[in-house]
């Protein structure tokens, strides 16, 4: 049974690799490390501190620790997004492909029981994704530890963080993917729930006095408990990323979300596979 | 031995815009060990309805599918399974290597030499080409390569949705030399056409289905008889002759004359006739039914009695 997961993962993680925009993520991953490097080499640190203006409000820290800092927070928050961007648009495809007409009959006629394609295709089209995060995040730190002496460890948390966002939308498009074998539909719903539904319901307190009712606050919270919580993991991501300069202490942050979006990949993908079981081809 | 035993099953697709559809109904078929066995019906008969429930991709309602004695559902009887899907499609960014590497890891064979690959892609004739990504393959190679897939794992029950499909006439003949060498192993073959004249020479068997009910089942010969007419090519056109209509029973078109008889006297009679009237006579020859006559008659027998 392993060997066969082991086998559907290789193909998926096959499938992730022949796909330009992969290599593409990969490109910007290395880009982002490499102008971090230049900007270490060719400019000071007292010479970058003023161009990024944070010196005034913290009069009292290392010079090093704020461009640090900066240098964490530039690289992990628009990760965080851009990552989830990006990811959606490239696996979206997987499960719609394996699926196809014609390409799943090689699959289903072969001694495998269906709950083994989905976590094939879902462990293969982390690892280059996965990949690509630990890259950057750790690339970075080591960046900085080396030019700046800061080796902060909190920033690594960042890791975790984006990786159980994105494991989160993953299930969730194998989800779409098995019920409607549409990339297009599963990618749009993602970025949907991403740049749309993600905001409101993180600011649902917002919405909930505006949209007077009991029924209306029900439906909101319950949606925030349906769907990623993305948008309080990028909080998280962003209070984790700055804890050394706005002396956070990490053990009081709220990880509720983390623990949610974490149970909502197993719900996402044991719905992915009940659904798949019972669906003729 | 029996390869394949199905009894009584029965599919209806349900919609809920649409009538339900019948596509099996009660249908009951088995397969010798070691037959090459074709499946034949106009569309929607419910020919690939009924490979997808033997390979458990469709759930049928009702019945009972034994491989090689064994419930269908068991999942390990796949292993001994090999089938070519119709309208496939491979997963473009593999080789033919890796595709048969995979493909055959996935049907429980791990321990498969590079070897082996190559003596399959030999078979099939894409050796020269097994390093090259699928994308850049024709209809003809890439259905090649499906029956590469199927074997790979050196099944004994092969099924092939349309094996032909795509592939040229010299292509053609090497699948039927493929089949005709898998049935020399020892293997059962259950073959899903529209080609029926490759149906007609390839099967030891023959089953029709139509709206998903067994029409027919029995030896290719019994379904190969000889017409009762005899075809007869003359030198000049029909419309320049005054035929004897009224004592022969014939149909005519350009230098075609048909006799409808069974008698080889009325055929003699029928020649001296031409000879005397001094036509010459370029070909006679007795018309035989071939399956697409056959399969013709019967299916719009059925359509009439219904």
């Amino acid at each position: 049974m392993q060997s066969r997961i082991l086998t559907l993962t290789k193909l998926s993680f096959k499938e992730m690799i022949s796909k330009k925009i992969v290599w593409g993520i990969t490109g910007i991953t290395i880009l982002i490390l490499l102008v971090i490097i230049l900007v270490f080499n060719v400019f000071d640190v007292e010479e970058i501190l003023p161009v990024i203006n944070m010196k005034k409000n913290h009069q009292q820290t290392n010079i090093y620790d704020i461009a640090a800092t900066f240098f964490r927070t530039a690289v992990s928050v628009p990760m965080y997004i851009g990552g989830i961007f990006l990811s959606i648009f490239t696996i979206s495809t997987l499960i719609p492909t394996i699926l196809e007409k014609g390409t799943i009959d090689f699959f289903l006629s072969r001694p495998i029981k269906r709950y083994e394609i989905i976590l094939g295709e879902f462990l293969g089209g982390s690892l280059m994704v996965l990949a690509n995060i630990i890259f950057l995040i750790l690339g970075t730190w080591i960046l900085i530890g080396f030019y700046l002496g800061n080796w902060e460890v909190s920033f690594l948390f960042v890791i975790p963080l984006t990786i159980v966002t994105f494991l989160d939308y993953f299930a969730l498009i194998i989800l779409f993917g098995v019920l409607w074998q549409n990339s297009i539909s599963a990618m749009m719903i993602s970025y949907i729930i991403f740049f749309v539904l993600g905001p409101i319901l993180e600011n649902r307190d917002v919405f909930i006095i505006f949209l007077d009712g009991k029924a209306w606050e029900y439906t909101l919270n319950t949606l925030y408990y349906i769907f990623p919580q993305s948008h309080s993991i990028l909080q998280l991501t962003t209070r984790v990323t700055t804890s050394e300069l706005r002396q956070i202490n990490l053990a009081e942050l709220n990880y509720l979300p983390v623990f949610v979006t974490f149970l909502q990949s197993f719900i996402y993908l044991g719905l992915a596979i009940f659904v798949f079981r019972k669906k003729d081809y | 031995m029996k390869t394949l035993e199905i009894n009584n099953l029965t599919k209806i697709y349900k919609s809920r815009r649409q009538q339900p559809v019948k596509a099996l109904n009660n249908f009951s078929l088995e397969l010798k060990s070691g037959e090459v066995f074709g499946l034949i019906g106009p569309n929607g008969a419910g020919k690939t309805t009924l490979i997808k429930i033997i390979l458990g991709m469709t759930k049928a309602d009702s019945g009972e599918v034994k491989i090689f004695n064994t419930d269908f559902n068991q999942i390990k009887i796949k292993e001994k399974i090999g089938y070519l899907p119709e309208n496939h499609k491979f997963l473009p960014y593999l080789t033919p290597v890796e595709t048969l590497k995979y493909f055959s890891n996935l049907s429980n064979k791990y321990d498969i030499s590079e070897n082996e690959i190559d003596t399959m892609l030999s078979l099939v004739g894409l050796l020269q080409v097994k390093k090259k990504k699928i994308k850049t393959f024709s209809k003809g190679m890439m259905q090649r390569l499906g029956i590469a897939q199927a074997l790979i794992h050196n099944p004994d029950f092969i099924m092939l949705d349309e094996p032909t499909d795509g592939v040229d006439p010299i292509g053609r003949k090497e699948i039927r030399n493929i089949i005709s060498n898998l049935k020399n192993d020892g293997k059962t073959i259950l073959i899903n056409s529209h080609l029926l004249s490759e149906v007609e020479m390839i099967c030891d068997e023959i089953a029709i289905l139509n709206k998903g009910e067994l029409i027919k089942k029995g030896k290719t010969s019994e379904f190969l008889q000889k017409s009762t007419s005899f075809s007869i090519q003359i030198n000049q056109d029909t419309s320049e002759i005054n035929l004897p209509s009224s004592e022969f029973d014939i149909s005519f078109l350009g230098k075609i004359i048909k006799l409808n008889t069974q008698s080889t006297e009325k055929l003699n009679e029928f020649i001296d006739w031409l000879r005397k009237n001094s036509i010459q006579i370029i070909s006679i020859s007795h018309e035989k039914y071939n399956l697409e006559d056959y399969f013709i008659k019967v299916i719009d027998g059925e359509e009439n009695a219904k």
